[in-house]
């Protein structure tokens, strides 16, 4: 994490050039890459930077768009007949045959806001902000099961063990942290399918990899100190640690030795920062009731507010994952139950970041790892009645801020909700998109590992998308 | 040695200046190599104005490039033009050609435009060793080093001090540090040859193992579970021991490879050689619900192409797995030709008996003949019983025929047809397979008989061949269809089944359901035919497994019988129903063999009586509707009629989620999850006449149910059960709120309840019941089986058949699901064969790859070693030899050891003597600012390597320094101490359920491997989750590295273990510490500043300020122990202390 000294301040420099604030965690891997161009910048820095950090809030299980974005009458209509054969032509599914019936969508939807947006009754507080949001109805993906699908959307690729869009982030253009991790992951709901390798940092440098936030006291894995030890006794302990260890540089000379002085005075830093950023009690009531936080209570909610507060402090990529939207039975209930945790929450980071004046730099993204089939899901064998089986063909995300457009609606699917038939975003352009946000060139940020460049967003063309940007 | 011109000495460009003949392998080959083969390269699908430049011939052609002639040369204008539109590479490309390069590449041009072959594709040949700095020089490697410190105006540095020496080597061969007593033993032995008698016995050591193993797990991506979402635990540490092992006994390094790659295919191959292949096997394995098997089983194969590529051809073929590779020479169609090379395996667990389990099974297996015998004997009644049995059974039994297939046909796996008349499937499985069988039966047929049977090559023994999400071994058929030759449907009634669930359902049309049975045990399933079919008629059999995982029965048979009597499913088993079906033509053996089953199965086994209280068949699981339900609250109701008033009763009920009872409107009991029973005895409340019996019941979402069984004993010893099923009624709401008196009258609005479930049905399970204690005498046969041994297991790879061979197909873009042509097995053209034969299968490519013909890999071998004691590798790149690759630092030295390696028979042992005896790695590891500024990296090794240890190091370093560390060796993966938070992201088991005795403090290449939560201890140090292989690890310095060391209970147990172990001596703890965890004794600078800091703490734990008692966590705590705890810690939170010297 902390390199030579000389190196650190001509990376201070760049990232002041380049408008995305200063970078305090190394890149010391990417000055020996020779990544940086003639003119000192960092050469995937092509664009301007709109988006300082990113607040990611993953739906693990995959929602169904069916039943709170994307709103297709024609369901209700022809619900209980089999999709028409030439539309599921060649078409693979996880637990159903294609030829199921069609399930009508189970809510009524409406539009709101100036810009028309369609929303279930499912989701009345983003309702609230639609012209806050960019919506996305004509997202694609290649993976039709959730860990490959998760893996694709955070890290690029179905198979664990690549780098993950945060560690990407850590590794171009580092944090504005000084004593808080720069990529945090949160968890609530329930299991997350792609696992630990959905925040890790693959063939990057590991010191990139997300940190998970623990429930408790503790969010940092023991950055509390040991029960009987107390702070003085930590400053004493590392007193005598900078002491010994600046004899043992004057003796070996030895660079390292240094950073590891200086990563023990930033992990002091860190045991003090910490307890202070789970503090909720300096939050007014009005904000704890905006997101639904209880207090002494884990879940959406408060993770949301201590993404925010995160982000104050200038952690770069916070990602929240939220697991419990994979409905093969029941969607109805799935929906109601899922939409009540999370409905709230997300509108309210929206609005508390807008009124503090940081949903200008703040992306905020919302969305599963795929859709799920107009069609319904029954199993004798598995126990299951009205639910509705993975779809990567079409399915709905929305952005805020960072440098989005707000309040329209981009692509289309068709009349089932089962193909895209305007505007497709898949998943590499998505995230070309978040990095473009960030005044990256996707193209550019790579890394060599075994014998290949590897980007975020794979060797086939893709692309940022235009119409999403602001 | 063509390649290695005077210039390639020169070793850094940067340091080169531009004089003499450019040369192509190190300055223009990867200039080329970078900025323009991505459009002018091997790649025929991305190539540009059909020009190439990776081959002179096509070079030279339209005269792009004229060799001499700059001015003649399209090329030369083309990078130096001014014009976007033609100048290359384009701008859009962003690979600018900086001014020296393009002079470079003019000067190339100028020199004639020599071509040469890439250097790693030139076998090595035995370099001349430079004379060097003969005073210094103790090894050849020393003389190559010395001769380019003088070439850099360097000097080596002076040997370093002795404790640093020995720490030095500890570390290196055997991953520990030295005790104190070792060290000092060392430091004060004069002998001329003490260094080297050090080095011998550590190499003995078989700590050597575990440290070198270590290493190559993280080459073989070893983990203890299998990845992706489930990420379930595996079986596949004999593998890891294995190498531990065999590094321990030196295996030489071409028999170590050929053994991981293809034991399986060696002559008469030993338990031991099948356990090497598990390197392949440890990749990882998707078991989510849903999923294609056949995908992830390729993107295994595509994992196991990069990790051969890597660790023995020095080459990443992972480019070539989407397109023509843009840099290096290999193909798209090479590459699938190195997959199906590694392809033609199938993939079962190897069980493993050890001597002694061999000898316990043959021991168990005559006590249980024995008992058989005397418990036949011994019993008076029991031939009188037999006789009475068998005369009743025998004219029940049904006669059946095996029927033979005379043809077969499946999606995908390969049936075949064994002795017995059973068949056996083997090969590619889905989850969707349909076997279609044809049979001609001599004789009429009025029912059909499928057995589902066990088998050793089966997953869990079968008799299906799940491998995956289900429980190993498992299998689900879905549908039965019979027909005619002619093709009609031969209608079939009721199936019935020896043992497990829904036999009816193959015949219901709905793939969907169907019958599953238990693994490791043969069922079967009778299929009475409406009308029976007359004799000789030819009929198919279509079988169908579909299930969202792979279901499909690995061995199985099929029987007939004319027999107009109903078949039976006889639960005593086939073979004594045909001994029984045999009547007067049965032998004496056979009925021989029937009485010893009559025994075991019936005789021994008689039905207990029936338990007061136990579960009635229709007491079932009750709601509204099946399935997930949202939150609700359901009112439930039960009338019965009580003729008289019942001696006692008792309830047992449950609810998912929670529920109250209440008995003629008195509650009686009450339960909040499904899990938690409730058993309650009921005496009061009941009256004559009508009753009734009310709940009520919520859900909070997913499955609900409610069942509930009223058990009343008469005063006659009588049971009368009241228990839920369809009878119940139901209200989702009641009439009036406050009123209580819907408990006690009939409800006319009320809908009856459904029944979701029967007892034991998923999700619930067996729940527990009120049970007396049964009367049943345990079974000494069954006690016996139970004791019999049960074998490890290990994942490995076995070669497939020669007449089912898996077809290797190029995927378009490296996809999946873009199958093209077929292509054959072969090694890439740019690897030389001699006029040898290409290899055609893994054996062949196993042998091919540590022969000499491999160009690369005895220098892949030596660069990994040298990278381990030296912190970087000859070559940069560890995995990648390949064009984009730097030229190696010491190019010569890299190609002397490779020869070396050889002559000393591919011994490991000899390769890490050579290099810790040489000079090289004796130095100081002192780095002078001049040092820092002429060689910051240490690439020319003018000093000693300096670095941290790995995670699993600095653990098993302070383990041994504590005095912790338990020298256990081998067996099942153990789990050292972690917050339980650690695993609170992963998916389902979240529980760490850390190792108690001394499993907590074995060496860390023994933890327990969790791919998606790996141990934190590691990872915060750069360690590994084995997803991918791993040829180099980072070296992070970082916070969470300070706050493990600093606050990790795991450390801070082993500080108070040293803390303690110092106590209990006289010696001044600070000398003593210091030299546990440091080998060297303290500076009086050091003693005076750990003096300091050990008499302020003990003041303030004096004063109370910190307490004594939390710190050692022990009751006998004193200010002194405490203190000397805390100075451990601190210690061992030194830079030095994780670091080698």
């Amino acid at each position: 994490m902390i390199t030579h000294p000389l190196l650190h301040r001509t990376r201070r420099h760049f990232f002041q050039d380049c408008g995305i604030g200063v970078g305090k965690i190394a890149l010391a891997s990417l000055l020996a890459n020779e990544t940086f161009g003639a003119t000192g910048t960092p050469n995937f820095m092509r664009f301007p930077v709109k988006a300082k950090r990113v607040i990611y809030l993953f739906m693990g299980g995959a929602p169904s768009q069916l039943e709170l974005f994307d709103n297709k009458p024609k369901l209700q209509e022809i619900e209980g007949k089999p999709i028409p054969p030439s539309v599921i032509k060649g078409q693979r599914y996880a637990f159903i045959q294609p030829d199921a019936a069609v399930l009508g969508p189970r809510f009524p939807f409406a539009k709101h806001g100036q810009s028309g947006a369609e929303f279930s009754d499912r989701l009345p507080y983003l309702s609230k902000i639609a012209d806050d949001l960019t919506i996305v109805k004509s997202m694609h993906t290649d993976h039709s099961n959730h860990a490959p699908a998760q893996l694709f959307m955070t890290t690029g690729s179905g198979i664990p063990g690549r780098a993950s869009m945060g560690s990407w982030l850590s590794y171009g253009i580092g944090s504005e942290a000084n004593d808080l991790p720069g990529f945090v992951v949160m968890r609530s709901g329930g299991n997350l399918s792609g696992g630990s390798a959905m925040w890790g940092s693959g063939f990057l440098p590991s010191e990139h990899q997300g940190v998970p936030f623990r429930e408790g006291a503790e969010p940092i894995l023991h950055v509390a100190n040991p029960k009987g030890i107390d702070r003085t006794a930590q400053r004493q302990t590392l007193d005598l640690l900078n002491k010994l260890n600046r004899g043992s540089h004057g003796k070996m000379g030895d660079p390292e030795i240094n950073a590891r002085i200086e990563a023990y005075e930033m992990a002091y830093r860190m045991q003090a920062r910490a307890p202070e950023l789970i503090d909720f009690d300096k939050e007014s009531q009005e904000t704890l009731d905006l997101y639904g936080v209880k207090k002494g209570r884990s879940n959406f909610a408060s993770n949301c507010l201590l993404a925010r507060r995160l982000a104050e402090r200038g952690t770069r990529f916070i990602q929240l994952y939220h697991s419990g939207w994979d409905a093969h039975s029941d969607v109805e209930g799935n929906v109601k139950n899922q939409a009540k945790a999370v409905d709230q929450a997300s509108a309210a980071l929206v609005q508390d970041l807008k009124r503090l004046g940081m949903l200008e730099d703040t992306l905020v993204v919302w969305g599963g790892e795929f859709g799920r089939t107009p069609m319904v899901e029954a199993s004798a064998a598995l126990n299951r009645s009205g639910g509705r089986d993975h779809h990567p063909q079409a399915f709905t995300m929305w952005m805020a801020g960072g440098g989005t457009k707000p309040g329209i609606t981009v692509g289309k699917t068709d009349e089932l909700g089962f193909h895209v038939t305007e505007d497709p975003v898949h998943v590499h352009d998505l995230q070309a998109t978040i990095l473009k946000l960030m005044g990256i060139d996707h193209t550019q940020l790579s890394f060599r590992f075994q014998g290949l460049d590897f980007r975020l967003t794979g060797v086939e063309p893709h692309h940022p998308v235009a119409k999403l940007l602001g | 040695m063509k390649f290695i011109t005077p210039l390639f000495f020169a070793l850094f460009s940067f340091l080169s200046p531009l004089i003499g003949k450019v040369d192509f392998n190190r300055e223009v080959r990867p200039l080329l190599a970078s900025k323009c083969y991505a459009c002018h390269g091997p790649d025929e699908e991305g190539r540009k104005a059909k020009l190439r430049l990776d081959i002179r011939e096509d070079a030279l052609k339209n005269d792009v490039i004229v060799p001499g002639e700059i001015e003649d040369s399209e090329f030369h204008y083309r990078i130096h033009s001014d014009d976007p539109d033609e100048i290359m590479p384009p701008p859009q490309s962003h690979a600018t050609l900086t001014k020296q390069e393009k002079e470079l590449l003019d000067q190339w041009i100028k020199d004639g435009a020599e071509y040469a072959k890439h250097w790693a594709f030139v076998p090595p040949s035995s370099p001349k060793v430079p004379t060097g700095r003969k005073s210094w020089n103790r090894t050849p490697i020393d003389a190559f080093i010395s001769d380019n410190h003088a070439k850099h105006d360097l000097e080596p540095s002076p040997e370093a001090d002795k404790y640093s020496l020995i720490r030095r080597l500890y570390l290196d061969l055997v991953g520990l540090p030295p005790t104190p007593e070792q060290a000092d033993a060392f430091v004060f032995d004069n002998r001329p040859d003490a260094y080297e008698k050090l080095v011998d016995q550590l190499l003995r050591s078989s700590h050597y193992g575990e440290k070198w193993g270590r290493e190559w797990l993280d080459l073989a991506r070893y983990a203890d579970s299998n990845g992706y979402e489930k990420d379930r635990p595996r079986t596949i540490w004999p593998y890891r021991d294995w190498v531990i092992r065999a590094l321990n006994a030196d295996m030489p390094y071409d028999q170590f490879t050929i053994e991981q790659l293809a034991g399986d295919m060696l002559p008469n191959a030993t338990d031991d050689q099948k356990i090497a292949t598990g390197f392949h096997r440890n990749t990882q394995l998707n078991e989510e619900g849903g999923i294609d098997p056949l995908e992830f089983r390729f993107y295994a194969a595509v994992d196991r192409v990069a990790t051969t590529g890597m660790v023995w051809m020095g080459l990443t073929t992972g480019c070539a797995q989407c397109h023509t590779h843009k840099y290096d020479p290999i193909t798209h169609d090479e590459y699938f030709g190195l997959m199906s090379l590694l392809d033609n395996v199938e993939e079962p667990d190897l069980f493993l008996y050890t001597d002694e389990q061999i000898k316990v099974k043959a021991d168990l297996e005559k006590q249980i003949a024995n008992k058989i015998v005397d418990l036949q004997k011994n019993d008076t009644i029991f031939e009188q019983e037999f006789v009475k049995w068998h005369k009743s059974e025998q004219a029940k039994a049904t006669p059946w025929k095996t029927l033979r297939p005379t043809a077969m046909k499946s999606n995908l796996p390969k049936l075949e047809v064994m002795e017995d008349g059973s068949i056996y499937s083997s090969g590619d499985v889905t989850k969707r397979d349909v076997f279609d069988l044809n049979f001609t039966s001599d004789q009429p047929i009025t029912a059909l008989r499928l057995e589902a049977l066990t088998d050793d090559r089966l997953p869990g023994y079968g008799p299906g061949r799940c491998y995956y999400e289900g429980r190993k071994g498992t299998f689900f058929l879905s549908e039965v269809e019979v027909k005619t030759a002619n093709g009609i449907k031969v209608p079939l009634s009721k199936p019935i089944a020896s043992g497990g669930n829904g036999a009816e359902k193959v015949i219901d049309q709905d793939g969907s359901s169907g019958w599953s049975s238990a693994i490791g045990q043969a069922n079967h399933l009778i299929l009475p035919l409406t009308k029976p079919l007359p004799a000789n008629q030819s009929l198919s059999i279509s079988l169908l497994f579909e299930r969202h995982f792979v279901a499909s029965l690995g061995r199985f048979r099929l029987s007939a019988t004319s027999s107009e009597k109903q078949p039976k499913a006889a639960k005593i088993g086939v073979e004594a129903e045909h001994i029984l079906s045999l009547r007067e033509q049965a032998s004496t053996a056979d009925l021989s063999q029937l009485r010893s089953i009559y025994l075991e199965k019936v005789f021994l086994e008689k039905p207990s009586p029936a338990i007061p209280g136990a579960i009635q068949k229709n007491t079932q699981w009750i709601w509204t509707a099946k399935g997930n339900r949202p939150q609700e609250t359901l009112y439930f109701s039960k009338q019965f009629d009580l003729k008289n008033v019942p001696e006692t009763g008792e309830i047992f009920f449950t609810c998912d989620d929670k529920v109250e009872f209440f008995l003629n409107g008195n509650p009686i009991g009450s339960t909040d999850l499904w899990s938690k029973p409730v058993t309650t005895s009921v005496k009061k409340h009941f009256h004559k006449g009508i009753n009734y019996l009310t709940a009520i019941a919520s859900n909070n979402g997913g499955p609900a149910g409610l069942i509930a069984q009223l058990t009343l004993h008469s005063k006659k010893g009588k049971n009368q059960y009241i228990t839920t099923d369809a009878s119940w009624k139901h209200l989702s709401q009641l009439p009036n709120p406050q009123s209580k008196d819907w408990h006690t009258q009939s409800l006319p609005d009320a809908m009856p309840a459904i029944v979701v479930g029967k007892y034991k049905d998923g999700p619930w399970g067996t729940l527990n019941l009120p049970q007396e204690k049964s009367a049943k005498k345990p079974n000494p046969i069954t006690q016996l089986r139970n004791r019999m041994p049960r074998p490890n297991h290990t994942l490995v790879m076995l070669e497939r058949p020669k007449d089912n061979p898996r077809p290797t197909q190029l995927r378009h873009r490296g996809e999946y699901t873009s199958p093209k042509h077929e292509v054959p097995s072969g090694i890439p053209e740019i690897f030389e064969l001699q006029d040898r034969k290409e290899p055609t299968n893994r054996l062949e490519f196993a042998k091919w790859v540590v022969s000499t013909d491999n160009p690369i890999g005895d220098r892949v071998v030596v660069n990994r070693a040298w990278r381990s004691f030296f912190g970087y590798g000859l070559i940069r790149t560890s995995g990648d030899f390949g064009t984009q690759a730097p030229a190696p630092d010491h190019p010569e030295l890299l190609d002397w050891l490779a020869m070396e390696l050889r002559k000393q028979g591919m011994s490991l042992k000899k390769l890490h003597r050579l290099i810790v005896t040489s000079s090289t790695y004796r130095q100081d590891s002192k780095a002078s600012p001049s040092l820092l500024e002429k060689d910051p990296q240490n690439r020319l090794l003018a000093r000693g390597p300096r670095f941290r240890l790995s995670g699993e190091l600095i653990r098993d370093h302070m383990l041994q320094a504590s005095g912790k560390l338990s020298g256990k060796m081998f067996g099942p993966g153990v789990y050292p101490p972690q917050p339980l938070t650690v695993l609170a992201h992963a998916f389902g088991n979240k529980s760490w359920n850390a190792s108690k005795g001394e499993d907590r403090y074995r060496r860390s290449i023994y933890t327990f491997i969790k791919r998606t939560a790996p141990f934190a201890g590691f990872m915060t140090f750069d360690g590994t989750s084995g997803e991918n292989c791993l040829a180099k690890r980072d070296r992070s310095n970082t916070p969470l590295q300070a706050l493990t060391l600093l606050n990790d209970e795991m450390y801070l147990e082993l500080a108070r273990s040293a803390g303690e172990k110092v106590h209990q001596t006289k010696d001044d703890p600070i000398h003593a510490l210091f030299r546990r965890f440091l080998t060297r004794p303290p500076k009086q600078s050091e003693t005076d500043a750990l003096r300091a800091y050990y008499e302020q703490q003990i003041q303030r734990l004096e004063k109370g300020e910190i307490k004594p008692s939390e710190i050692t966590a022990t009751p006998k705590a004193t200010p002194e122990l405490a203190g000397k705890i805390l100075l451990a810690r601190a210690i061992m939170n030194l830079d030095e202390a994780i670091t080698k010297p």
